[in-house]
């Protein structure tokens, strides 16, 4: 039984090696190997995910029900794997670049990795707790990780005060849905005896708060866009996306687990509703006015949020356009911001300004970038409309068709600042105008693989979404009763 | 992957190789030969593929898949395709037409600076056409659509330095936009109808065509106007055809493919395709019926007044495909299709013979416009591979007996006229009387047209530059065409023959398995013989008779005649050489008013009502952005009491709410 | 409401209070470390919590969630004093009203 359990999570427990040799590594100055180890465990971990074995595509639970693991958890998997792998391609070249050199963020990369891995694919309320800070605390150093910067100083104290804040909040609710349940385990939770002791509303409002503020929503967004504009670009990227994603999953899991058994569900997703409105709003209205490109990345990936929270929503197929949105956010984000990385100089900000005319100056540059920032805005044929689309059919599905509409609409008006971004690149010049120089040829690989992914997902969004209909399915999310 | 999906998948595959070459290598751009092969072998390796599954069809459509585009759980759309009776018919139409237009299009692009480009919207052409026929539900059928569109707007402004040309091509798509915006209406109904009907929302015309449309007439209604209307924009009718006549703007095998053999005739093949709904929509049918006979008529009298001998041919396509809603219009889909493949033989041969022409008049430099019948004459002497081809298709669209357009001329007008005497509505004989006319019309320009051209007087001073015979890679589809123009209608022989039996297209394979419906003209019954040979004989007469005083009057005046047809005709020859003014209208009613409006009224408006609000809406954003931003503090202090008040605010609504 | 005994209000309530005072700590003060006590103060009222809970539902998994909190506050700890020194260093001072370079 035991060595069954272990067997169900080799992956992670292979991610965690990878970090450990890192960091012994890192101890014994064999530096330059590094980049590729993390790389081989970010793969390997995927691979060892793939649900090779028979009967490894239904979701199974470990560890006396504490973990999911299999099949569609396998995928969540290797989606939050793939964003380690493809931080790995900026930022090697962005270090060496801003002659920052710093070596453990590869372990921390890891960490941060395997907490998200534990949070997306927890059944009990504890492993969520864990992973959560486990990814968090990871997160706080990378902010934090250029110690001589003050800018990187600021994004790592408010990253860090704020997060421990929301955290004192998400555990509070945890233990109060504990009292009231018997139980932090969502297999065992006693939902008439929750509801009875008059904790279940005050948990869940807690548990909430925990991850609203992780996926930054408003109004437990305003942490975002200081820490992105302070942290290292690509590792920005990597926090816009990876956690994010982990972060949705896990809260999906959760309004799924918990929410078709209690009665007050309606007000819940009420509740999220409404500021899923606010956050596309928001997110979309100041993103407007940035100078700076990761500002505005920050606080399109707010608006981002807003669109997720959405489909949120929507129950099983919410959760299910939420999933694919993140993975198809996660490839277009890494991209954007591993490309603001790019050409970037060295402690300087990217500012919009700079970029002027890069398109003409280097039109592949401006290519990759113009397809990033037109799935961002969600155009067609680029995987972008795609995840967009699902999650609207599904807020409609569900009955949210003013919601829906809400957000068509700020997503439409939302398009204008990522196009003008582009219009910025190819038809405006400037007096100090910025140079892509990559010091290796990794992040071109990494764009040009991100960018072939999204033009293929947006042609042939089937390929993704067939397998995940296929894994939801045997998951057993659609047997219970959507709201 | 099926082997079939490659019909699909060559034609793009061509259009892209072309496309990225082209694109990035200098010196591929030159190499005409390879281009030209190579766009030929994409369109040619199809037609082979569609031949082999027509000559092995045995009674069951084939179906095959590329893959599938959205899953989810309610909405499947697949890149589905059918090959049954009619899609495999007009597949072989385009594919094989257009296989021939593409040899020719060699030669006739020759030193073109925009060769490859060409040869790449050729291929994108023929990708989204397939799409469009081949298509099993209607969102592919609508992608080939605005595809078709695209390619022919891309075409048409091929030569886009000269301004005329991108007008040409501004007018197609906005005419086309209008019908495109119907098709989108009819999508959405239908797509609500089948999911109102079965609780399965499709665009599967399996689905559709399975539905009883005679339940409920007013979505029936709603769906055949709203096509139709849709078939009036691609299919140049009443009111949106004026965009046809001045596509003639762009490159000769373009106006031969699109804008006369294939594109033109998708309108009808759609129809054809949901003749089932048609049907249960008499209303429709009527005015689709008269609203075809008014353009056929309406186009063949501006034609006789044209002296541009492409101006020629794209009025009497235009006046062809009114014939072919005539036909629609009585319910007689296969008749339709039938014209659509005899039209397609001879108007593409005689548009191509056109481009031989107007090849060999540019030649000698002695005239200003190569494309004057005026300035032409006795090239039979000069060019015989265009002339005699030209000559038997001018003969088979004047409906002489026995080559390919009597017989499906015929048909139609017989159809209608039998509609008239079974349904015993009275607007089926003013129909056919109107067509009869034209038909008698028809003989006559198209005459006319080949005798100014080809015989008289040598109405041009060559200098020595002679008009020569155009290159091997022109005339071998002159030939091939012109043999189709003669023969192709001996697949439709008339009713009257064993019963229609020995009708091939409409007994034996379009209508044989129920792929295109028949329902309408079977419940109404043959005339009788004698009727039918008498409608036979009158067809013959006024084909023969329009040409035997055509070629007697023009013999005897030459270009002469046309003065005097002007003396007699007054003020009418004055408003056919005007187009009857149909242009100066639509500038008049719907332009003009436009743009005064625009000057006067809505400037007004614009200015300080849709400015106010644009701009209004953009000074909101930046304000909104500008006060919002402000809640961005930068103060920790500030972001925690943020969060603070979001609880507060969140477990407030959540107890007492 | 009898599923619980009335002693455990008492409990529940000073725990309560502990998370309000720690919350008004973080609103009020600016001193970064004492900010960072007060957000321990409210984890160390969610101990409270789960040990009564743990202790009143006769149940392991709370005070096993209590040792987890514990271990986070600590590692948290680690971090956070270490971005609050490398702060100090390039700055000379930890009042977090004087970090404000990121605005709007």
């Amino acid at each position: 039984m035991f060595n069954q359990d272990l067997i169900h999570i080799i992956p992670i427990l292979f991610l965690i090696a990878t970090g450990l040799l890192l960091m012994m590594l890192d101890a014994f100055k064999v530096r330059s190997v590094l980049p590729l180890i993390a790389g081989i465990g970010f793969v390997g971990t995927a691979v060892l995910a793939l649900p090779l074995q028979e009967g490894m595509d239904v979701q199974q639970l470990a560890f006396n029900k504490m973990i999911f693991t299999g099949g569609l958890a396998s995928l969540v998997t290797i989606l939050l794997s793939v964003s380690g792998l493809f931080t790995l391609f900026f930022l090697s070249d962005f270090l060496k670049r801003q002659e920052k050199p710093i070596y453990d963020i590869y372990a921390l990369l890891v960490f941060a990795v395997v907490g998200m891995i534990l949070l997306a694919n927890a059944n009990d309320l504890i492993v969520t707790f864990i992973g959560l800070e486990t990814m968090s605390i990871c997160l706080y150093i990378m902010a934090a990780l250029f110690k001589r910067d003050l800018k990187s100083n600021e994004a790592g104290l408010k990253y860090f005060l704020l997060g421990a804040f929301a955290t004192g909040f998400f555990i509070y609710g945890i233990a109060l849905i504990y009292g009231g349940a018997g139980s932090t385990n969502y297999s065992s939770m006693d939902f008439a005896r929750l509801q009875e002791s008059g904790l279940l509303l005050p948990g869940m409002g807690l548990i909430l708060i925990g991850f609203l503020f992780k996926v930054s929503a408003f109004p437990f967004h305003a942490w975002t866009p200081d820490v992105y504009s302070g942290s290292p670009t690509p590792l920005a990227g990597f926090m816009a996306t990876g956690s994010k994603a982990a972060a949705f999953i896990a809260f999906g899991i959760f309004l799924n687990k918990t929410l078709p058994d209690v009665v007050v569900n309606e007000k819940i997703y009420n509740v999220i509703g409404v500021i899923a409105l606010l956050t596309m709003i928001y997110g979309n209205v100041v993103a407007v006015q940035q100078k700076s490109l990761k500002r505005m990345l920050a606080y399109s990936s707010i608006a981002h949020s807003g669109y997720v929270l959405l489909a949120l929503c929507a129950g099983p197929e919410g959760l299910m356009a939420a999933v694919f949105y993140m993975f198809i956010y996660t490839l277009m984000n890494i991209g954007a911001f591993g490309m603001i990385g790019m050409a970037e100089l060295k402690d300087q900000d990217a500012d919009l300004d700079g970029w002027k005319g890069l398109g003409m100056r280097n039109p592949w540059f401006g290519a990759a970038m113009s397809i990033f920032l037109f799935s961002l805005a969600g155009i067609p044929p680029l995987a972008g409309f795609m995840s967009k689309y699902f999650v609207f059919i599904s807020a409609i599905h569900a009955k949210y068709t003013l919601l829906a509409i809400l957000g068509i609409i700020t997503s439409v008006a939302g398009a204008f600042y990522y196009i003008r971004v582009i219009v910025s690149m190819f038809f405006q010049t400037t007096e100090k105008p910025v140079e892509v120089k990559t010091s290796n040829i990794y992040p071109t690989i990494g764009v040009g693989i991100l960018a072939a992914l999204l033009l293929l997902f947006g042609l042939y969004p089937a390929a993704f979404t067939s397998q995940l209909d296929h894994l939801f399915v045997l998951a057993d999310y659609f047997t219970q009763a959507t709201p | 992957m099926d082997i079939n999906s490659l019909i699909i998948l060559l034609p793009l595959f061509g259009a892209a190789i072309i496309g990225i070459l082209g694109f990035v290598s200098e010196s591929f751009r030159k190499q005409e030969a390879l281009i030209g092969g190579l766009g030929t072998l994409m369109v040619a390796v199809p037609f082979g593929l569609i031949l082999m599954n027509f000559l092995g069809y045995h009674e069951h459509p084939v179906h095959f898949r590329i893959f599938d585009w959205i899953v989810s759980g309610t909405i499947n759309v697949s890149f589905g395709y059918t090959l049954d009776e009619l899609s495999l018919l007009m597949g072989l139409i385009v594919t094989g037409v257009g296989s021939l237009i593409h040899i020719y299009s060699i030669g006739y692009m020759h030193g073109d600076k925009g060769y490859y480009k060409f040869f790449l919207y050729l291929n994108l052409f023929i990708f989204a056409m397939l799409n469009l026929i081949l298509g099993d539900n209607m969102a592919v059928m609508f992608l080939g659509w605005e595809g078709v569109g695209a390619c022919s707007y891309f075409l048409i402004g091929f030569w886009y330095e000269d301004m005329a040309k991108a007008a040409a091509a501004q007018k197609a798509f906005v005419a086309n936009r209008i019908g495109d915006f119907a098709m989108l209406a009819a999508m959405f109904l239908i797509f609500d109808y089948t999911g109102k009907a079965t609780g399965n929302y499709s665009l599967n015309f399996s689905d559709i065509l399975g539905l009883d449309w005679a339940a409920d007439s007013a979505p029936t209604f709603w769906v055949a106007l709203l096509v139709f209307i849709a078939a009036t924009g691609k299919s140049a009718q009443i009111p949106l055809y004026v965009w046809l006549p001045d596509a003639m703007a762009g490159p000769t095998p373009v106006s031969a493919l699109i804008h006369a053999a294939t594109m033109v005739t998708s309108g009808i093949y759609l129809i054809s395709r949901l003749g089932e709904i048609f049907i249960h929509a008499e209303g429709v049918m009527a005015f689709i019926g008269i609203m075809g006979a008014l353009t056929a008529l309406l186009a063949a009298l501006i034609a006789i007044a044209q002296n541009d001998i492409k101006k020629v041919l794209a009025y009497s396509t235009v006046s062809q495909l009114g014939f072919m809603f005539m036909a629609l219009g009585a319910g007689a889909f296969t008749t339709a299709i039938f014209h659509v493949m005899t039209h397609a033989f001879f108007k593409a041969c005689l548009f191509l013979g056109s481009g031989s022409v107007i090849h060999a008049m540019d030649h000698t430099h002695a005239v200003e416009d190569g494309q004057d019948i005026r300035t032409m004459g006795n090239l039979k002497k000069y060019m015989p591979a265009t002339h005699i081809t030209f000559f038997v298709s001018t003969l088979a669209i004047a409906g002489i007996p026995l080559f390919s357009g009597f017989f499906s001329k015929d048909e139609i007008l017989g159809k209608v006229f039998a509609n008239g005497l079974m349904g015993g509505e009275f607007i089926y004989y003013l129909v056919w009387i109107i067509g009869a006319f034209t038909a008698a019309l028809t003989a006559f320009y198209m005459t006319r047209v080949y005798f100014l051209t080809f015989r008289g007087k040598e109405r041009f001073n060559a200098h020595g530059h002679d008009p020569h015979e155009s290159p091997a890679t022109m005339t071998i589809p002159l030939y091939v065409l012109g043999f189709l123009a003669v023969v192709g209608g001996f697949v439709g022989l008339p009713e009257v023959f064993d019963h229609g039996h020995l009708n091939w297209i409409s007994h034996h394979w379009l209508g044989h398995h129920g792929t295109v419906t028949m329902e309408h003209t079977e419940d109404l019954g043959h005339v009788s013989a004698g009727i039918e040979w008498a409608l036979i004989l009158f067809s013959s007469l006024i084909a023969i008779g329009g040409v035997y005083f055509a070629w007697n009057f023009y013999t005897k005046h030459d270009l002469e005649g046309d003065t005097i047809i002007k003396n007699k005709l007054g003020k009418l020859y004055d408003w056919m050489g005007n187009k009857f003014y149909v242009d100066e209208l639509y500038e008049f009613v719907l332009i003009k008013p436009f743009v005064r409006a625009g000057t006067d009224v809505i400037m007004v408006f614009d200015k300080y009502v849709l400015d106010g609000i644009v701009n209004g809406i953009g000074s909101l954003t930046l304000f909104l952005a500008d006060v919002f931003k402000r809640i961005q503090t930068g103060y920790v202090g500030n972001y925690a009491l943020m969060i603070v008040a979001g609880v507060m605010i969140l477990l407030t609504y959540l107890f007492f709410f | 409401m009898e599923i619980f005994e009335p002693n455990l209000y008492l409990y529940l309530s000073v725990s309560a209070v502990m998370f309000a005072i720690g919350t008004l700590g973080v609103l009020t003060r600016r001193n970064a470390i004492v900010i960072f006590m007060c957000v321990e103060l409210m984890l160390n009222a969610v101990n409270l919590t789960l040990v009564t809970f743990s202790r009143f539902l006769d149940d392991a998994a709370g005070s096993m969630l209590v040792f987890f909190v514990m271990c986070v506050a600590a590692a948290e700890a680690v971090v956070g004093l270490a971005i609050i020194i490398a702060l100090f260093r390039n700055k000379r001072d930890i009042d977090v009203n004087n970090f404000n370079l990121f605005k709007w």
